[in-house]
């Protein structure tokens, strides 16, 4: 810092103007300089005698001029009031037509806008098979029929039960899952479009079937109808994906230590190999009664939907 | 609460405008005619209530000064002229007093001499800082010069007076 610039500070130091650490600085500075003191002692005076001589006495405004200031504020004070005033009434009539607008919105499409993450998703999941709800087993025929837990969504995909009697053999049937089933009324209620609820049909048994190496096959059977699920929901996510997929899977496999094995296509019309692997993972998942060991099974399998 | 608000803010801008009315009107009254320092005087009084909410405690004197040194100079561009200053209260104040030696009122018209010798920028720094008693910070936000260079036209200012008196004790001892 050059001697000039120290200088301003001294004055600037001199009339109280400086702080913190360069009030310090030039402190040290001045209690180390005899002659820096004596020129803040000079300034001093000096900066005394300038605010004497110029500290003419104030004459203000007249009366007249301040009484006028003093009603133009009482105008100005009026005026934020009626401002205030409409202020507060416009955003109190904004709020009130903002909350009038808003119940009119929601409240109608309140299952809309309180819909979750999981009902969304839910909703865009494949459709899970309704569990069977009632078996009607027949002797001669084992006719299965999966009725729909929902009344209503049966309505709404029509009666199940036809395929597995006129055709005579064992049938795995199933409609629209439940999960679509609950919120059918709220949707129609709310104007939404239903999808369509496809009642399928997996069918077993019949034409080409065989079960040789054991004295009854009904054990077998059994077991086959207790995968009746499996069967069909190999089935619903073909439709899913391919809604004409229909035909016939003719399987072959034996039963050992209570498992199928060498389980082989020995015919398929439905060109899907997915769902005839599908099929075939199913067989092989199946726990065999014993009785059923040392089997060998040929057992045609008819896939039908009314597409 | 309206009403007291209201109340409360009509005390408050009574309050500044007493302590201030007199050095405003003395500052624009350097710049502009009598009356039309009186018209601004006004004027920034009736502005600060509509800005006296928004503003901090500290700053409202400079923002009077501001308001009131922006309305003189519209008034001195609109009139293209300047006023020619009118120094008649200073010089008054020392013939009126019979009791003022000779002494000071010779220094009196030295220093006076001195600042009307300055250019008008450094001459309005200087008053606001002794006579209006402003610091450098509030100098600086009235007038748009920085603290630093307000510092060099007071310092300045100083050094030239402090001259003048040393050479007007000089004249005294040779007399």
């Amino acid at each position: 810092m050059s001697r000039e610039e120290d200088l301003h500070l001294i004055t600037a130091y001199a009339l109280g103007e400086l702080q913190g650490s360069e009030k310090e600085r030039i402190e040290a500075l001045i209690q180390k300089d005899e002659v820096l003191q004596q020129t803040v002692k000079e300034i001093r005076a000096t900066a005394g005698i300038v605010s004497a001589d110029l500290g003419s006495p104030v004459t203000g405004l007249s009366q007249i001029e301040k009484a006028r200031v003093e009603k133009g504020w009482r105008d100005l004070a009026a005026k934020d009031s009626r401002s205030n005033f409409y202020r507060r009434t416009v955003m109190t009539v904004s709020a009130l037509a903002a909350a009038v607008f808003a119940f009119m919105i929601v409240v109608p499409n309140y299952e809309k806008f309180t819909r979750t993450q999981t009902d969304v998703a839910r909703e865009a999941a494949p459709p899970p098979m309704a569990p069977p709800q009632k078996v009607i087993a027949d002797s001669d025929r084992s006719a299965v029929f999966l009725k729909m837990e929902k009344k209503e969504v049966n309505a709404e995909v029509g009666s199940t039960e036809t395929y597995g009697n006129s055709m005579g053999k064992d049938s795995l049937t199933a409609a629209a899952p439940a999960s679509k089933s609950v919120s059918a009324r709220t949707k129609a209620a709310s104007g939404m479009k239903l999808p369509n609820a496809v009642p399928v049909s997996v069918l077993f048994g019949g034409d080409g079937e065989s079960i040789g190496g054991v004295p009854d096959g009904q054990s077998l059977k059994n077991e086959l109808r207790n995968k009746t699920s499996d069967f069909v929901s190999c089935y619903q996510r073909t439709l899913n994906g391919r809604p004409d997929t229909k035909g016939k899977l003719m399987l072959r496999w034996g039963v050992k230590k209570g498992r199928a094995t060498g389980v082989s296509v020995m015919s398929s019309t439905l060109g899907h190999s997915v769902l005839e692997n599908c099929i075939v993972s199913v067989v092989k998942s199946i726990h065999f009664d014993p009785d059923s060991n040392g089997a060998r099974v040929v057992m045609p399998f008819h896939f039908m939907s009314p597409n | 609460m309206q009403r007291r608000r209201g109340a409360d803010k009509m005390a408050s801008v009574k309050m500044l405008f007493e302590q201030h009315e007199g050095r405003l009107l003395r500052y624009c009254k350097r710049m502009v005619s009598d009356e039309s320092a009186r018209e601004v005087v006004q004027d920034s009084f009736l502005k600060l209530w509509q800005h006296v909410d928004t503003l901090e405690e500290e700053i409202i004197l400079q923002w009077l000064y501001t308001v009131s040194r922006n309305r003189c100079l519209d008034i001195l561009r609109k009139n293209k002229t300047m006023k020619p200053v009118n120094f008649e209260d200073e010089e008054h104040i020392g013939e009126s007093n019979p009791e003022e030696d000779y002494e000071a009122g010779r220094r009196k018209q030295v220093t006076l001499q001195l600042i009307r010798s300055l250019p008008d920028r450094e001459q309005e720094v200087v008053r606001l800082k002794f006579q209006e008693n402003l610091s450098y910070q509030q100098i600086s936000a009235i007038t748009g010069i920085t603290v630093n260079y307000v510092g060099v036209m007071v310092h300045n200012a100083l050094a030239k007076l402090r001259l003048e008196y040393s050479r007007l004790e000089k004249t005294k001892e040779a007399l």
